[in-house]
């Protein structure tokens, strides 16, 4: 028993060490692709280096459309979309960007699917069932909630507990949403940002979430856990002719663009096509081709159905553009132009009414509030072109690209030459 | 509030450091050994008004009902009444449970019976929607524990065995203690309230002990359990909602997936239950307070006495002391020490929960422990070869016996828990890719296998040297590797903020 103390200081230099390692080595490089992803552009955006004339904000699904130098365009663009993040998260990336000494833009494109900017910013992703918070609640209003809600919930109402199953794991639905999107969150912004982007209770929660990735030994321990492996460390010499290769469907479809097994090639690939498509990255061509072809069948099948139904719709919901205006008044603030653009769904779901009511509305909101509108030539493509309900597979994205490139990006560029000239 | 999210760090390091305060002050100023107290019981209700301040009401109210029985008893010659009290104090406390925890059972069940017998004489069946109302009572966390804690002093004071506790917040804080307050260990009157009187700082030799337990703890729980968790949840799945959605998945298994998962069970209930016991052992130590240990390495018993005595040690106890005792024990001949036996497996069971799977389980255990009782205890004249084999064999046996009871304490209802049963007993296919599309046993069995072969190694080691604190026996060296393994393991593979299965108790 004499040396009841050794053992422990020797776990706390070990955490120490790593924690020293983990700040000064680029570990996000052996973490898994989302987690990479999220951090890269967290690094890009907080080293200033933006110069780009437009970004386009968006979310996985506008991820795939391409950014272009001034070499070949007369205005810059960077694809600055990342996976869902909810509403919340636009103004604050916004808001960040300008911060952090990157040059202004003249223009921000919002390229978002419907459920983020039609929806209102909802009940925060870590609570869907606002079960412990509402939207902006006060301590004291949380409180007389929570004291009222007390014999309500507990004695007489049943418990909410809904269990999904997702990714082979079967967790209550907020607890899986949470892993599933939390992490977005986490690690995009510091603790100090979210300490400035939220209020009241949920300020309180989003800290709590937020403080133990102070602790980067914590926030990066799936990066350490794959540190251990030798195999995530191999990278093998022609690695880069893999982007050139990965750029044909044909590959792709064939299944020889699957993600490499090292982590860190993976995401050194990642990286480069990140780097030479100014933002790019469609993420269903990570997929296997059996997947892809499964998933196919299964959304056709699935759109089919649910247009019968869909159809019949006669009452819609009333919908919410307060993510739109929010961004509106950012933009006039900082003397920037916004723009929307409609990105192309399944044909399907785009010929429901619902649909269709949702984008008249839209087109409504943004003429009154002097967003100019741009869509693709067609909105909607065929259920073959996605992979599930949100993205494109290869030959859509490839259709994506062409008329962003022919069609729509000439019309933004128009817009903001039209628009500079009568400043 | 879980002892494995952040928020219990920051309420922790809030509460401990006033309390160090407190402690180290009232050494000089005795009247803030009052305000020590008062403080800790203050953090107790509000950590178990974190999950609902609603709580509180029950838990007050089983406080001041034992607070003044306890206080009346000794004041009364008159047996009848000393009587009439002590069953005030069982009947209000079992009245909470039993209105809390047991009632839907019972009426829901008393209510099926009647739809039985009446329909076939033209009745009317009682609707799901006239038992919506008792559907709607929930749970709440720890009232099996706490009941019974409250229980057993009113029942020592009725007995003479110790004094009743005149200083109500000293009382309150046994009842409301929060390291074991939502799931144990079931302390003693005589042996908690003592340590809760006096002055509370940690001795220094002490901390690396608490250190160590709640390092161990998390281990358990995080890294063992949780991650165990995931694949039981694939074999039963995770919700009784999932299930009665998907209720052909049961018969979708095979029986190889299911005796697998009967070990998975076993570690999962124990490394889930004895990760968060040690937890509360350490932060209890390092609050200057002892706790009983609840689980004391079951996974090495040979047989199932030595089982039932480390495993939820503080509730076998409870049973054994406050039932088997009472009944006779084992004082009265050989049938009613088996009467006796298997009346506190039944009651073990029905206190887990309201439903057949747990009396199933309990009366299971009952009777392997019964047959153990039966057959005659011949004595040890094995060579040292032979005895490690069957050792080795018996502990296999228990844990496989135990796991297997425990696939009905897993399942949802008695249909599924026949269909499971009925799986092992049938021929067994071992599909490597199974047809069911969830992972196959041996697969399962290797995976679980490596997570749990690192506690393997630990609770062997206290097993055989009969010393849970075996590594501060070792050199600097060996303890900082273990250390370091146990800590990187939680670290990079642990599942934090999983709810603990014996909240539901």
């Amino acid at each position: 028993m004499r040396f009841r103390w050794a053992g422990f200081l020797i776990l706390a230099l070990f955490f120490m060490i790593l924690e020293i390692v983990v700040r000064y080595y680029p570990i996000h490089f052996l973490e898994q692709p989302e987690i990479f992803f999220i951090n890269l552009k967290q690094k890009f955006v907080e080293s200033g280096s933006g110069k780009e004339d437009i970004i386009v904000l968006g979310d996985s699904r506008s991820m795939a459309l391409p950014g272009y130098s001034s070499f070949n365009a007369p205005y810059s663009v960077y694809n600055h979309s990342l996976p869902a993040m909810g509403a919340n998260y636009y103004r604050s990336f916004l808001d960040k960007y300008w911060r952090s000494g990157n040059k202004p833009p003249k223009m921000v494109v919002f390229a978002g699917t419907s459920f983020l900017y039609s929806n209102g910013y909802g009940p925060p992703l870590y609570d869907q069932n606002g079960f412990g918070t509402l939207k902006n609640e006060s301590l004291f209003e949380y409180i007389q909630r929570r004291w009222k809600e007390g014999l309500k919930r507990k004695i007489f109402g049943s418990p909410k507990v809904d269990i999904i199953q997702y990714s082979g794991k079967q967790r209550d639905r907020d607890q899986m949403l949470w892993e599933f999107f939390g992490h977005r969150y986490l690690h995009q912004f510091s603790f100090l940002e979210l300490m400035d982007q939220y209020k009241g209770v949920e300020r309180i929660f989003i800290l709590a979430k937020s403080a133990p990735l102070l602790y980067h030994s914590y926030k990066f321990r799936g990066a350490i856990r794959n540190a251990s492996s030798l195999e995530n460390w191999s990278v093998s010499q022609n690695w880069r002719a893999k982007l050139e290769f990965c750029e044909a469907c044909e590959n792709i479809e064939s299944g020889l663009c699957k993600p490499s097994i090292s982590q860190r090639e993976d995401n050194l690939v990642i990286e480069a096509k990140i780097q030479k498509d100014s933002g790019k990255y469609n993420i269903s061509n990570r997929l296997r081709p059996e997947i892809i072809a499964f998933s196919k069948l299964r959304v056709a099948e699935e759109y089919k159905n649910r247009t019968e139904v869909e159809l019949k719709k006669a009452s819609f919901p009333a919908y919410d553009f307060s993510v739109l205006l929010d961004l509106k008044r950012w933009a006039d603030e900082k003397g920037v132009l916004l723009g929307f653009l409609y990105m192309p769904w399944i044909d399907l779901a785009e010929s429901w009414p619902e649909t269709q009511d949702r984008k008249k509305k839209l087109i409504d909101f943004l003429q009154k509030n002097q967003i100019p509108f741009f869509e693709f030539p067609a909105a909607g493509y065929p259920s073959y072109q996605f992979v599930d309900e949100i993205h494109y597979d290869c030959r859509g994205e490839k259709r994506l690209a062409k008329e962003w490139e022919e069609t729509v990006l000439p019309k933004i560029f128009s817009f903001l030459i039209s628009m500079q000239k009568s400043n | 509030m879980l002892f494995n999210t952040f928020v219990f760090l920051v309420f922790f390091v809030t509460v401990y450091f006033p309390f160090l305060l407190f402690g180290l002050l009232a050494k000089n100023y005795p009247r803030l050994r009052a305000i020590q107290n008062l403080w800790l019981l203050f953090a107790s209700y509000f950590f178990y008004a974190w999950w609902e301040w609603f709580f509180l009401v029950l838990i007050l109210s089983s406080t001041l009902l034992d607070y003044i029985v306890a206080l009346y008893l000794p004041r009364i010659s008159n047996l009848r009444k000393k009587k009439f009290l002590l069953g005030l104090s069982i009947f209000g406390n079992l009245g909470l449970l039993f209105t809390m925890k047991y009632f839907h059972f019972f009426a829901v069940s008393l209510a099926q019976a009647w739809t039985g017998l009446v329909v076939p004489f033209g009745g009317q069946p009682i609707s799901d929607n006239s038992l919506e109302f008792l559907q709607a009572f929930i749970l709440p966390v720890g009232i099996s524990f706490y009941t019974f804690q409250t229980m057993s002093y009113t029942i020592d004071v009725y007995k003479g065995s110790i004094e009743p506790e005149s200083n109500l917040i000293d009382f309150a804080l046994f009842v409301n203690f929060f390291p074991q307050l939502v799931a144990g260990p079931i302390e003693r009157a005589q042996d908690l309230i003592p340590q809760l009187k006096a002055i509370k700082v940690p001795n220094l030799s002490e901390v690396p002990l608490a250190i160590w337990e709640i390092l161990f703890g998390y281990f358990m729980k995080v890294y063992v359990a949780d991650n165990l968790g995931d694949f039981v949840d694939e074999y039963y799945l995770a919700a009784k909602q999932l299930y009665i959605s998907n209720p052909d998945f049961i018969n979708t298994l095979d029986g190889s997936q299911v005796f697998v998962s009967a070990y998975l069970i076993f570690f999962q209930i124990f490394c889930d239950f004895g990760g968060y016991s040690f937890i509360a052992l350490g932060i209890a130590r390092l609050l200057g307070v002892k706790l009983t240990l609840n689980f004391d390495t079951p996974e090495y018993s040979r047989n199932p006495i030595e089982m039932w005595n480390r495993w939820h040690i503080t509730l076998n106890r409870w049973f054994r002391d406050y039932v088997y005792f009472p009944l006779g024990g084992g004082k009265q001949g050989k049938a009613k020490q088996l009467r006796n036996l298997m009346i506190v497996f039944l009651l073990s069971g029905l206190w887990h929960g309201a439903n057949w799977t747990y009396i199933t389980w309990g009366a299971l255990n009952g009777f392997f422990t019964l047959v153990f009782v039966l057959v005659p205890n011949k004595e040890n004249m094995d060579s040292r070869g032979l005895s490690i084999i069957k050792g080795f064999f018996y502990r296999w046996l228990m844990v496989t016996l135990v796991g297997i009871t425990g696939v009905a304490f897993r399942c949802y209802d008695w249909n599924m828990l026949v269909v499971y049963f009925s799986k092992m007993l049938q021929f067994w296919k071992w599909d490597f890719f199974s047809p069911n599309g969830l992972k196959s046993a041996a697969l399962v069995f290797g995976e679980s296998f490596k997570i749990l072969f690192p506690l393997l190694v630990i609770d062997g080691l206290s097993y055989f040297r009969k010393d849970r604190f075996w590594v501060f026996q070792f050199h600097w060296l060996v303890q900082g590797f273990v250390f370091v393994l146990l800590g990187y393991l939680i670290l990079t593979r642990g599942i934090f903020g999983k709810e603990v299965i014996y909240f539901a108790f």
